[in-house]
């Protein structure tokens, strides 16, 4: 998954194995009577999609909608392990981007539970099965570090490597670890994409990723009173949104004055925001403008993957379409087993 | 009723202080009394706010469960877990003594009960705003449930020290003081009749 790129992108293959690996998806009529199915049969039914092998793996040790989400992320290891495998060159680097973000994410998982002294066997039995041989090295450093900083200094190898060892002093606390991964990872990931077989509309997408995020978390930091000045320490840089707009962005006071300040720059589509706030402010929760945010970003990006057939784009969309899937279906089990209505999850799918 | 011939010595000084007694006693049951109204008052307002914070604490749990379960449908069962590993301390509780008219009742107060994004171990940046509001929704729940323990156990404690008083009250109304009363006229009545034998006495001798 972190390999080596060699001398010359396979593109052409690697856009054909994509989409015909996009076509063995599960299309949305079939997500839809997925919607449908009643709880105890979900699961089932979710087996016979291509997920029966991982199922069996961890329906000896796990039951319920903790079994199909630990089957769920074990294929879609495999899966991207395979995509990773099939590509060559600085293509490989740029489906990494995609790739890596969970890796990311498991680092982060790491941190935590050397922070939290958690012990190894919840961690290993419940949040990064030893099932998956794809967590065996994040296990192995949760077995044999006993501080964040011994944890940090094991991630040496990876491509946040570096950046954790600037932070390496006894006052970096997790938090300005977790945040320095995050930056990282959307400072590597725009390098990269304006690198060799670099794509206009590959940096375009990845710059709106970087904006929504910004846009997101200055919802979040709003409603929970932090200061103007942290919230503007916490924007990323890269984004398609300006800094003085991100500026004023962080001034804003309220839900209504973020929209206003962000509706001065040319690149902030702000279609269903209106709408969107007035619901979140009704609710008193970010999930209308989080849902916006993220439909807005797989229309953008299925739109890509239509103009540009023969690029790195059709690899990236499978990858991004298999982790919606994984996402719908795991929506599906842990909402039918809680019992939000079909409604609710519907507005959350993206198909 | 009790022998009052064989308890009582008909006598001034024991209606003296009789009298005295009853004065006294009559002092405490009026007080206790008060005490007893002041503590159904104390009560009955706590009662009214208990309620309403039984309702809230409901609801807040309601809201609890289902910021969790969105977000654990949204980003996952594990992403919750991940972010929940990250504490290093949890919520702490301390229960002291106060004083509601002379009874003691406890006081709990709490440490580390909220947090905020801010406050909490992970990051900012790379945050899910599910997982914040579920955060935030349990944060105010625990604060409720460590404010209603307060106010049941004070409840409890005004209830049983009502109890107690009233059964004292009583005491004093229906037995002690009408005792007394009833000595009292006892003694005023064997005074009299020794007073009337006295002077009749006197008036025979006189007559021989």
């Amino acid at each position: 998954m972190l390999g080596q790129a060699s001398r010359r992108s396979n593109i052409c293959n690697a856009s054909a194995r994509a989409k015909a690996r996009k076509a063995s998806l599960i299309d949305s009529t079939r997500m839809r009577q997925l919607l449908q199915t009643g709880p105890e049969s979900i699961g089932a039914s979710i087996g016979e999609l291509g997920y029966r092998n991982e199922m069996d793996i961890y329906s000896t040790r796990m039951s319920g909608a903790d079994a199909v989400e630990a089957a769920l992320f074990h294929n879609l290891d495999n899966d991207l392990s395979d995509v990773m495998n099939f590509c060559q060159g600085p293509l490989k680097s740029i489906v990494a981007i995609y790739v890596d973000r969970f890796a990311y994410e498991k680092a982060k998982t790491v941190l935590r539970a050397v922070n939290g002294g958690c012990s190894d066997e919840l961690i290993e039995s419940q949040i990064l099965p030893s099932e998956n041989p794809m967590n065996a090295v994040w296990l192995d450093i949760v077995r044999t570090t006993e501080t964040l900083h011994e944890a940090a200094s094991s991630m040496a190898g990876t491509p946040w490597g570096k950046e954790l060892a600037k932070l390496d002093d006894s006052d970096a606390t997790l938090g300005e670890m977790e945040d320095a991964l995050d930056r990282h990872y959307y400072n590597h990931a725009l390098k990269v994409s304006k690198g060799r077989d670099s794509n206009t509309h590959l940096v375009k997408y990845i710059r709106t990723e970087i904006d929504h995020r910004n846009i997101i978390n200055q919802f979040r930091e709003l409603r929970q009173n932090i200061s103007t000045e942290k919230r503007l320490q916490m924007v990323i840089h890269g984004g398609r949104l300006s800094q003085s707009v991100m500026t004023q962005v962080s001034q804003a006071n309220s839900t209504k004055e973020i929209l206003e300040a962000l509706r001065r720059s040319n690149a902030f589509d702000e279609t269903g925001f209106d709408e969107a706030i007035e619901k979140s402010d009704a609710l008193g929760s970010l999930d209308p403008i989080a849902t916006l945010l993220s439909h807005k970003r797989h229309d953008l990006l299925r739109s890509f993957s239509y103009l540009n057939p023969v690029s790195v784009f059709p690899v990236i969309y499978y990858i991004e379409r298999k982790v919606l899937e994984i996402q719908n279906l795991r929506l599906l089990v842990r909402g039918k087993t809680i019992g939000l209505t079909s409604e609710v999850l519907e507005a959350h799918m993206d198909f | 009723m009790r022998n009052l011939a064989l308890d009582i010595k008909p006598t001034r000084s024991e209606l003296i202080n009789l009298k005295r007694r009853i004065k006294q006693t009559s002092s405490g049951y009026n007080l206790l009394k008060m005490k007893r109204d002041g503590l159904f008052f104390e009560f009955r307002t706590l009662l009214a706010e208990m309620i309403k914070a039984r309702e809230e604490l409901v609801g807040t749990y309601r809201d609890a469960l289902k910021s969790i379960a969105l977000a654990s449908s949204i980003e996952g069962g594990l992403a919750v877990k991940s972010a929940a590993i990250a504490a290093t301390s949890g919520p702490e509780v301390m229960v002291s003594r106060r004083n509601i008219m002379g009874v003691v009742v406890p006081k709990v107060d709490g440490t580390n009960l909220t947090t905020t994004v801010e406050t909490r171990p992970t990051g900012i940046i790379g945050g899910s705003p599910y997982i914040d509001e579920s955060a935030d929704a349990y944060s105010i729940l625990i604060s409720k449930i460590v404010k209603a323990a307060e106010m049941e156990a004070t409840l409890k404690r005004l209830l049983e020290e009502i109890e107690a008083t009233k059964r004292r009250v009583n005491a004093l109304e229906f037995v002690v003081i009408p005792e007394m009363k009833e000595a009292q006229s006892f003694i005023q009545l064997r005074l009299e009749e020794m007073e009337r034998e006295e002077t009749f006495r006197l008036k025979r001798f006189k007559n021989k």
